[in-house]
């Protein structure tokens, strides 16, 4: 019962990264069609950024943060306005490569800029052991699925009461009517993409303290990301929170309960099997096509 | 201009005097090659013709059926390890590739069936998690050496020793030419335009007759035979294979071939793969700016030409078909 308490706050921490992360992804996919394989990196490219702030300027972690949320907003409307809009291959699969050449672009650029070695990020909070029943955990673990619920529950409230969500879901359910009504979709667009980014460095800042940081470091958590993304359903939001903490804690029971190495191939083996039930994923509806 | 008169002119894989001569002078190049060049591009050149059959195998997947792949590393790795675990228990060569062949094959089936009812991402996903799950089972299988991987011989064929590169480099030309020859075949073949039929309107293809579900797996198998070929000569060739010789970068990059060269198009493909083979060797002697340049020169492409450097190609001679008019 102990051990089961922790495998589920533990989930819910790891779980809530993952969620934010699809959450991203699902953002772009339902406004832009783009599965965007540059996420990972662009939030390693802000966590990079937030560290040297730490490290160089001396500026408060909690300062860094936001800053570099700030500047991964940028980053993610920039990518939009001068690589995607301007790009002559619009088709799905050419703009999932230009993410892709992006996603290289980015990782070579950290490598460059930001050396190759491993870094240690300090956490939101110090590292401290809180013990409830049985079970024992870090208050890390438990300020990194606050800090994941409260953006999530933001993003959430941004979608729903403000203009700008409205915006944003009108331009996601037809591009061509939101623009013939008056909605400035490029704008909105360049809102989507820094969002997006947003959302992945938030992850991946979530994220430094228990790994360390390298140019390559969301590799792993990126793909689960997209794992969570296609479980819940490319098309629903909701569908990503459920899939992001499904996924982090079946990941946790399989490691503890059946075995370790089959832990990190359990992801991709669910996704195959939800697939095969639901081609659209828990949450996602099939797309209706015109013919 | 080309008018054609006869039926049989319309069959032909070559059909004019010029596309002969261009032809005839590629062919006496890449025989020629070992003669005139150092030895590690003769290397690079055999790695150029692996590369082009898998990029060829996921131009007839992504290409002509339009289902996407993002795990080919996979079958490659498929490939590989059956060739290089039946060759070292004495089997013969061809035959251990015949073998891998079937293994990658059915691999396809299972990935295949399900796919046929998935799309776009979900697709994307599936196969990119059947490449990871390759590697991850690869990585924990003993019997074929786990995370340290396995030594591959050079092999030894009726007698003859294919040990060297340049023996081995013929070897692989002529495994692969022939193969990749087979393809343009099937790509005008009734099977080729039934592949393409799907790609462009599945419900008008299955309307005019087409089995949607026979097509779309068979094009999977087809592929994933393809790119097993293509692994069993990558194992001798490189000589030592561990699964993360075929992580996901390397999937990435047999995508990267195929839509860089121009999509749906072979030769395509193969210019995609030279493309990628060359400017990996070329910026490989300045290390850390390489995956910077890499990633910019992909995006550029797709920024800026549409229907890739095949596409280019097409549209310069065009232009000067017609020139001045």
């Amino acid at each position: 019962m102990d051990i089961l308490l922790q495998v589920i706050i533990s989930g819910a921490s790891i779980g809530s990264i993952y969620a934010l992360i699809a959450l991203g992804i699902v953002l772009l996919y339902r406004t832009t069609r783009i599965l965007n394989f540059a996420h990972g990196d662009i939030g390693v490219l802000g966590t990079f950024i937030a560290y040297t702030l730490i490290t160089s300027t001396g500026l408060p972690f909690r300062v860094s943060f936001m800053l570099a949320l700030l500047a991964a907003a940028v980053i993610g409307g920039c990518i939009y306005l001068f690589l995607v809009r301007p790009a002559k291959n619009q088709s799905e699969l050419g703009l999932l490569i230009l993410t892709l050449g992006l996603a290289l672009a980015l990782g070579g650029l950290d490598a460059l800029v930001f050396g190759s070695g491993n870094k240690v990020v300090p956490a939101l909070v110090d590292h401290r052991l809180v013990h409830v029943g049985g079970a024992s955990f870090s208050v890390v673990t438990v300020v990194t699925a606050l800090v994941g619920v409260v953006l999530m529950v933001g993003l959430w409230a941004m979608m729903t009461f403000t203009r700008l969500g409205l915006a944003m879901r009108a331009v996601a359910e037809r591009e061509d009517v939101a623009q013939a009504l008056g909605i400035p979709v490029r704008n909105v667009l360049i809102a989507t993409w820094a969002t997006a980014a947003v959302l992945a460095t938030a992850a991946a800042l979530l994220f430094a303290p228990t790994a360390l940081l390298h140019p390559a470091m969301m590799l792993d958590p990126l793909s689960k990301g997209f794992v969570a993304a296609v479980i819940g359903g490319m098309n629903s939001l909701p569908g990503a929170v459920v899939g992001g903490y499904v996924l982090g804690v079946l990941e946790l029971v399989v490691g503890i309960y059946i075995s370790l190495e089959f832990k990190a191939s359990f992801a991709f083996l669910a996704v195959i099997l939800v697939l095969v039930l639901r081609p659209h994923g828990l949450l996602g509806k099939a797309e209706v096509k015109r013919v | 201009m080309l008018f054609k008169r006869r039926y049989d002119q319309d069959l032909q894989l070559i059909q004019t005097p010029q596309a002969w001569v261009a032809f005839g002078l590629l062919a006496a190049a890449l025989i020629a090659l070992p003669f005139l060049v150092r030895g590690y591009i003769v290397y690079n050149v055999s790695l150029f013709l692996i590369y082009a059959l898998v990029a060829v195998s996921l131009a007839i997947l992504v290409g002509f059926t339009g289902q996407v792949s993002l795990g080919h590393a996979g079958f490659l790795a498929a490939g590989a390890y059956v060739t290089a675990y039946l060759s070292s228990s004495d089997w013969p060569f061809l035959l251990a590739l015949v073998a891998a062949m079937i293994v990658t094959g059915l691999l396809g089936l299972i990935i295949g069936v399900p796919a046929l009812r998935l799309e776009g991402p979900y697709l994307a996903i599936a196969t990119l998690g059947f490449g990871l799950g390759i590697q991850q089972i690869l990585n924990n299988w003993s019997l074929v050496g786990a995370s340290t991987g396995m030594l591959v011989n050079r092999p030894e064929i009726l007698g003859i020793a294919f040990f060297r590169d340049t023996p081995y480099y013929y070897l692989v030309l002529g495994i692969a030419g022939l193969s990749i020859w087979g393809c343009f075949n099937l790509s005008r073949s009734h099977i080729g335009r039934a592949f393409r039929a799907v790609r462009d309107a599945d419900l008008a293809a299955q309307m005019s007759g087409i089995n949607l579900a026979y097509y779309k797996s068979l094009a999977f198998v087809l592929s994933a035979m393809l790119a097993g070929l293509a692994g069993g000569l990558f194992g001798p060739l490189v000589g030592y294979i561990t699964p993360e010789s075929f992580n996901l970068l390397l999937s990435i990059k047999f995508l990267l071939m195929t839509i860089v060269g121009g999509l749906g198009f072979l030769p395509g493909a193969i210019i995609g793969a030279a493309f990628v083979t060359g400017i990996e060797v070329w910026l490989s002697s300045f290390r850390n700016w390489s995956q910077l340049v890499f990633g910019a020169v992909v995006v550029a492409l797709m920024m800026l030409e549409p229907f890739g450097l095949y596409g280019r190609w097409l549209k310069v001679r065009q232009f000067w078909k017609t020139w001045p008019f």
